[in-house]
């Protein structure tokens, strides 16, 4: 094999990403030094009591949530492929984007308004002289949550890798004149299961780092994730080394995990970049109907905690809301950080996908590093980022004034993982067209971004975009330990009203955060649909 | 990217010295300053007495406050801080960064008995009730006990005691009344715990949406829906072994001690022009006299037929071994 050669290009393209990555590693590892730096004389002597039944509750939880989400999201995928004439296909999958971007207790609700003791469900069996009354607490209601957060996410990306699947394989497939079930076993099984780890490794991070639902739905202090435990002891106990070894107890469990499923196949995309066909697949009668009923099923499943949260929202004294300055601070503060912390992240994840495919193609030793990153940075504990700069921007004098800039970085790079799963296999098709065309014209710099990747990368990049504000709209996590009376966001504004009696309020502000969620969703998904075809 | 370090440079440049002429900055929590909390009205009352402007920083909750006193240590720029309670008092004064009030004999609610505290002073109190749905539950438990005991399928939301002060206020509630039984207590509890959530508001939202019949708050919750929402339907429960009591503080800090507005401030706060908004604003009894007769809802509310509460040392000195008593009781 010739030795690779790398171009000004190729320099270029590295020198940025390693400067992005560098950023990052710097931006998460202060943290976790000013943590385990502060806790380092006695973390050897850590306080780590009543760990283990929080672990084997963490792992056990989470495992159940990936399975559960995945299992039912491959058939569920595999419905929306094929039927694609399904009337409101487009809007089911820009319904699934919407959970993303909803704060966890407003989901949380929602699921109770459906599935609680006095949910809808309930309700109806009542009514139906069923003397039945549901009760989801404990591990059942965090694996229902779980499952509504990230089935939909399973579903969009097990879509993307199945849009993969060259349209020459399915016109052969017709030819053949095979079913659908052979076209579920022979076509897209082989690709569903090279994108299945990197999938399941997303979800199970998300799960295991979960902690609003696992502590309103988990029913007593026996459901707690190591996330409830680092919480506790950074925000009550002030035990800087138990935080400190629990977080690295996660990070190392996180890399695990994330080290055995890399071993076993892609990482997965979400841009539905890659060969779209347009063909749509000839269904029987038969087909037709069970995709129909998966289908709707799953959009039942995912709109229905939607639905209670209108119906409760609609009931809020909107005219109050709307007038009011708080809320018109917290409008323009979210909107402000979503826009920065989209941007950044963005910005990014373009310099890591770009290096990431020349390090690839060139076959650079830090290719690894490149494809390891957006796992390793969904591991971390956005709690362990906001209370490590925390802690320095306390330190350093006035953390209220750094306090903007701080959420938005931890939104940034909260935004990460799931930017650069739009963003690299977007680049690599884009890279693969453009870079020899590119060279031969001598085209480089910003000319360049101006005439060629700016143009075919427009919409991946607006989708990213879209995605990391969506993400960034719900986020409590960041703003809970920096927002202020002045730093107040659309949920931390949810969470103030709700902490004062005004429980219609809050339910009026969740309506607001889908109904923004919906239309960046909806922005997202015309995107897509409208992606180009070469 | 470009937009953090810019963000960063330009907020650094914002950083000023914490104390101008004439101000005065105070540590809360958030419901606090909230736009329906007391703090804008005794802002505005306070910056007219005193021609001076009050800055007020505000975090999560009580113990957030203390946390990030921890943190600023000496550096710190609160002069007053305002909103621990008297479970955090003891620890608080530990850190050596509050100065005696200097207020000698102040006037406060016969409620609070002969104030021993050298360096905080309360602003407000609260008790304890279970709160119940009477629209569901007709026969609310009259006591601990029952509550404990009884085998009714009503359902009641807690708070973690780990990570909240209400949650902490029933631990100690039960083992005021328990004792060396409160295991057996949680343990005999526990079915009828529907979920036990992070913080008071998480809890509160599952009560009013219905999933739980029962609710552990306060005694003043009922005048919010009678006063604000003109309802009648959420009421608290009368326990006759007593309730547990909440008693929040002020106090100043070193740095406070050197600004005379500090203690301007904590005269203040025992006067009724500070005391008239605490009610309806914050949902709490004042400490001291108001100007005028509370709302007539407040004469209605639960009157505790005994008050506990254990002293801020005996908390600080016992609150991981009864915490760890807890966790063991309820975990399965």
């Amino acid at each position: 094999m010739a030795r690779a050669v790398f171009t000004a290009l190729d320099k270029g393209r590295l020198a940025r990403g390693h400067g992005a990555l560098a950023l990052i590693l710097a931006f998460c590892g202060t943290a976790l030094v000013t943590i385990v730096s502060l806790g380092a004389p006695s973390l050897a002597y850590a306080d780590l009591s009543g760990l283990w039944p929080i672990l084997r509750f963490t792992l056990l939880q989470a495992f159940l949530s990936t399975l559960i989400s995945v299992v039912l999201a491959i058939p569920a995928a595999f419905a929306l492929d094929q039927f694609r004439t399904f009337p409101g296909r487009g809007a089911i999958i820009a319904l699934f984007g919407l959970p993303l971007a909803l704060p966890a207790l407003a989901g949380a609700f929602g699921i109770l308004a459906l599935l609680g003791r006095n949910g809808y469900a309930a309700q109806a069996l009542e009514s139906a002289g069923i003397g039945f009354k549901p009760d989801i607490y404990g591990l059942s209601g965090v694996l229902i949550a779980h499952v509504f957060f990230n089935f939909p996410l399973a579903v969009r990306l097990f879509l993307n890798a199945l849009q993969t699947i060259p349209e020459p394989y399915w016109k052969l497939s017709a030819t053949l004149r095979m079913s659908a079930l052979q076209r579920l076993r022979i076509l897209c099984l082989p690709v569903l299961r090279a994108s299945l780890p990197g999938i399941s490794g997303m979800i199970f991070l998300l799960c295991m780092t979960s902690f609003t639902l696992v502590l309103v739905l988990g029913g007593g202090p026996s459901a707690a994730t190591l996330e409830v435990a680092i919480y506790q002891s950074l925000t009550y106990d002030l035990d800087l080394p138990r935080a400190a070894a629990l977080t690295l107890i996660q990070i190392a469990l996180a890399g695990a995990a994330l080290a055995a499923l890399a071993l076993a196949g892609a990482a997965p995309d979400l841009s539905g970049s890659g060969g779209r066909s347009r063909w749509s697949p000839a269904l029987t009668s038969n087909e037709k109907l069970t995709a129909a009923a998966i289908i709707i099923f799953s959009a039942i499943f995912v709109a229905a905690p939607f639905a209670a949260i209108a119906a409760d929202g609609l009931r809020a004294d909107h005219l109050g809301i709307l007038a009011s300055e708080r809320f018109a601070l917290a409008l323009r503060n979210s909107a402000f950080i979503a826009a920065s912390s989209s941007a950044a992240a963005v910005l990014l994840s373009v310099s890591i996908a770009a290096a990431g495919y020349t390090a690839e193609r060139t076959g650079s030793a830090a290719r690894g590093m490149f494809q390891l990153l957006p796992g390793l940075v969904l591991a971390f504990p956005p709690i362990v980022l906001g209370a490590g700069w925390f802690i320095l921007a306390v330190r350093g004098g006035n953390p209220d004034s750094v306090a903007a800039p701080m959420v938005i970085a931890i939104n940034a790079v909260m935004a990460l993982p799931f930017a650069l799963r739009i963003l690299i296999p977007a680049f690599a098709a884009a890279a693969a067209r453009n870079d020899r065309l590119c060279q031969s014209l001598r085209l480089s710099g910003f000319n360049r971004l101006r005439l060629v990747d700016f143009p075919s990368l427009r919409r991946p990049l607006i989708m990213a975009l879209l995605f990391a504000m969506a993400l960034s709209l719900g986020d409590f996590g960041a703003i809970a330990l920096f927002g202020s009376d002045r730093l107040v966001t659309l949920p931390s504004l949810l969470f103030a009203k709700l902490g004062s009696y005004r429980t219609d309020d809050a339910a009026g502000i969740a309506l607001y955060l889908t109904l923004l969620a919906a239309f960046l969703a909806a922005a997202a998904n015309w995107l897509q649909r409208s992606s180009p075809h070469e | 990217m470009r937009t953090i370090i810019l963000a960063l440079i330009s907020s650094a440049a914002l950083l000023s010295p914490a104390i101008a002429e004439g101000a005065l900055t105070v540590y809360t929590y958030e419901s606090f300053t909230a736009e329906w909390g007391p703090g804008p009205k005794v802002e505005a009352a306070f910056e007219k007495k005193c021609g001076c402007d009050v800055k007020f920083v505000s975090v999560a909750d009580g113990v957030a406050l203390l946390n990030r006193l921890k943190l600023e240590g000496e550096n710190t720029s609160a002069e007053i801080v305002l909103g621990l309670d008297t479970n955090l008092t003891s620890e608080a004064a530990a850190t050596g960064l509050f100065a005696p009030h200097g207020i000698s004999a102040p006037k406060l609610d016969a409620a609070l008995g002969e104030w021993k505290d050298a360096n905080f002073l309360p602003f407000d109190f609260g008790y304890f009730a279970v709160i119940y749905d009477s629209e569901k539950v007709k026969t609310p438990p009259a006591s601990l006990k029952e509550l404990v005991e009884s085998s009714a399928g009503e359902k009641i939301v807690i708070q973690d005691p780990r990570t909240s002060t209400p949650g902490l206020g029933l631990l100690l509630w039960m083992k005021s009344v328990y004792g060396d039984q409160a295991a057996i207590a949680w343990k005999k509890l526990a079915p009828r715990i529907l979920t036990v959530t992070p913080g008071w508001s998480e809890a509160y939202g599952l009560f009013t949406k219905g999933e739980a019949e029962m609710v552990l708050s306060y005694t003043t919750s009922p005048a919010y829906h009678a006063i604000a929402e003109g309802s009648q339907r959420y009421k608290a429960a009368a326990f006759s072994e007593g309730h547990y009591m909440q008693v929040e503080v002020a106090g100043q800090t070193e740095k406070g001690a050197q600004n005379p507005l500090a203690k301007q401030f904590l005269t203040f706060m025992l006067t009724p022009e500070f005391q008239d908004v605490i009610p309806e604003n914050n949902w709490m009894l004042p400490a001291a006299a108001t100007s005028k007769p509370l709302n007539p809802v407040f004469g209605k509310l639960v009157q505790p037929a005994k008050v506990w509460l254990k002293s801020p040392e005996e908390v600080e000195a016992n609150r991981k071994a009864w915490i760890a008593e807890w966790l063991a009781a309820l975990g399965k």
